[in-house]
C-alpha cells in the first residue's frame, strides 16, 4: 500500500480587489467618524455651557432695564406725547405766516390826502387794497412811492384797477400786487 | 444532512466589516439623537444672543435718555402744551383764547364763526393740517381796534402764548380815523394724544433745537392755578344785610 498525504491546511482564498479595498477603507471611516463625533459633540457642549451663562446674564440685564423703564412709564408718556405735539406745532408754524409786517407796510402808505380804505392779504402774499386820493398829483406821488417799493423788492407784479373819479373829486382805485415773502415771516 | 448556515464563520470572515458597520451605525444614531440637537441649540443661542444684545443696547439708550429727562419740567409744560394745542376741538378754549387776547391786546372781538363740521372728535372725516399731524378747525374772526392793537392781536394768534390760530387771509378796513376793522379767515388746531406708547424697547424720539425752542416758549406761559384764583368767600360783594 502507498502512502497518501492529505493536506489539512485549507488553501486561502484570495479576496477580490474590492473586498481588499473595503477592508482598508471601512475601519478608517468608522474610526474617523467616531473621532469626529466625539470632537463635535464635546465642542458644542462646551460652547453651549459657556454661552448659556453669558446669555442668562444678558437676559438678566434686559429684565432689570425693562423694570427700570417700566417705573418711568409716566415720564416716558409725558415726554412722548409732548414731543408728538411739539412736532405737530412745528409743522403748523412752518406753514403759518405773519401778517403784521405786510400790514404795517400797507398802513405806512397812508399819506396826507391819501388813505388806504381797505386791504386784503392772503398767506401766499397776494395783496389788494383800495386807495382814495384827493387829487391826481397825490395819486402820481403814490404811484412813484409804489415804484420805489418795487425797486426795494418789497412789492412786485403791481396792477392798478378800477380808477374812479368820485363826485367830490376824489380818486379811488384798487391796487393788486405780490408782496415779498420776507414780509410774511 | 442539511448543512446549517454558519453565522459565526461568516462573522469571523467579515468581522472587520461588521465592527466598522456597527461603529458607523452607532455614530449616525448618536449624531441624530445628540449631536444635531446640540448644534440646533448652539444656533439658537447664537441667534437669541444677537437679538438680546441689540435689545439690551436699545434698552440702555432708552434708560439713559429717560434718566436724563427732567420729569418735573414735563409735568409743568405738558398742560401748557395742551393749552396751545388741545386734545380735542374744545370750542370752550377757543372762546377763552379770544377773551384773553381781547384783554391783552385791547381789540374788540365783534364776531367769531367756527365751523363745527364733524362733531365727533374721532371721525375719520377730520382734515389734517398741511405738514402736521394736527387736525384743523376752520374759523373766522371779526375784530375792531386801533392799528397797533390789531397788529398785536394778529401776532399773538400764533405766538404760542395762547391756543394757536393761523391765518389764511385777512381783510383790513378803515372804519373811522384811528379805528380799523379786521376779518380773519383762519384755522385753529387740535391733536388727540396717542392711545398707546409703544413697546418697552421702542426708542425715544429726540428733540431738535427748533422743537426745544418751541417747548421753552410754551413753558413761559403763565398758568393761573386753582389756588391762586380768589375763593368765593374772598370776593368783595355788596352788603349782605341792608339793615347793618
Amino acid at each position: 500500500m502507498g502512502n497518501h498525504s492529505v493536506n489539512l491546511i485549507i488553501p486561502k482564498k484570495d479576496d477580490s480587489a474590492g473586498i481588499k479595498k473595503a477592508k482598508v477603507i471601512m475601519p478608517v471611516v468608522s474610526v474617523v467618524a467616531l473621532i469626529l463625533f466625539i470632537i463635535f459633540y464635546f465642542a458644542t457642549l462646551l460652547f453651549n455651557n459657556s454661552n448659556r451663562s453669558e446669555f442668562l446674564s444678558v437676559k438678566n440685564e434686559a429684565d432689570i432695564l425693562e423694570k427700570k423703564i417700566g417705573v418711568q412709564k409716566n415720564t416716558e408718556g409725558l415726554y412722548t406725547v409732548s414731543l408728538a405735539k411739539v412736532t405737530a406745532l412745528d409743522g403748523i408754524l412752518e406753514n403759518s405766516r405773519k401778517f403784521s409786517h405786510i400790514l404795517s407796510e400797507i398802513n405806512n402808505l397812508n399819506r396826507d390826502q391819501l388813505s388806504i380804505r381797505s386791504a386784503v392779504v392772503d398767506n401766499l402774499g397776494n395783496v389788494s387794497f383800495a386807495v382814495i386820493a384827493s387829487d391826481s398829483g397825490i395819486l402820481d406821488d403814490f404811484v412813484s412811492l409804489l415804484q420805489t417799493k418795487e425797486d426795494q423788492k418789497l412789492f412786485s407784479q403791481m396792477l392798478a384797477k378800477g380808477i374812479i373819479r368820485e363826485k367830490n373829486g376824489d380818486y379811488s382805485l384798487n391796487i393788486l400786487l405780490k408782496s415779498n415773502p420776507s414780509l410774511l415771516q | 444532512m442539511k448543512k446549517k448556515f454558519d453565522y459565526l464563520s461568516i462573522i469571523r470572515e467579515y468581522e472587520l466589516f461588521v465592527i466598522s458597520g456597527v461603529i458607523i451605525a452607532v455614530v449616525i444614531l448618536f449624531s441624530l439623537v445628540f449631536l444635531i440637537p446640540s448644534f440646533t441649540q448652539t444656533q439658537q443661542i447664537i441667534d437669541q444672543k444677537s437679538v438680546l444684545s441689540d435689545r439690551v443696547s436699545r434698552l440702555r439708550k432708552k434708560d439713559a435718555t429717560l434718566s436724563s429727562l427732567d420729569s418735573d419740567y414735563y409735568k409743568t409744560v405738558f398742560p401748557k402744551i395742551n393749552q396751545v394745542l388741545p386734545e380735542d376741538k374744545d370750542f370752550g378754549s377757543l372762546f377763552s383764547t379770544l377773551d384773553t387776547l381781547e384783554k391783552t391786546t385791547g381789540v374788540s372781538i365783534v364776531r367769531t364763526d367756527f365751523q363745527l363740521g364733524v362733531i365727533s372728535t374721532n371721525s375719520g372725516r377730520l382734515v389734517r393740517a398741511q405738514n402736521s399731524q394736527a387736525y384743523v378747525v376752520p374759523l373766522s374772526i371779526d375784530a375792531m381796534g386801533s392799528a397797533n392793537s390789531l397788529l398785536t392781536f394778529i401776532d399773538a394768534l400764533n405766538s404760542l402764548t395762547v391756543r394757536i390760530i393761523t391765518i389764511k387771509d385777512l381783510n383790513w378796513v378803515a372804519k373811522s380815523p384811528g379805528i380799523f376793522g379786521l376779518t380773519i379767515n383762519g384755522q385753529a388746531y387740535f391733536y388727540p394724544s396717542p392711545l398707546t406708547l409703544g413697546s418697552v424697547d421702542t426708542p425715544l424720539p429726540q428733540l431738535n433745537e427748533k422743537q426745544k425752542s418751541i417747548l421753552d416758549t410754551i413753558n413761559k406761559i403763565q398758568t393761573v392755578s386753582a389756588d391762586e384764583e380768589a375763593a368765593p368767600g374772598q370776593v368783595v360783594v355788596g352788603k349782605r344785610n341792608l339793615f347793618e
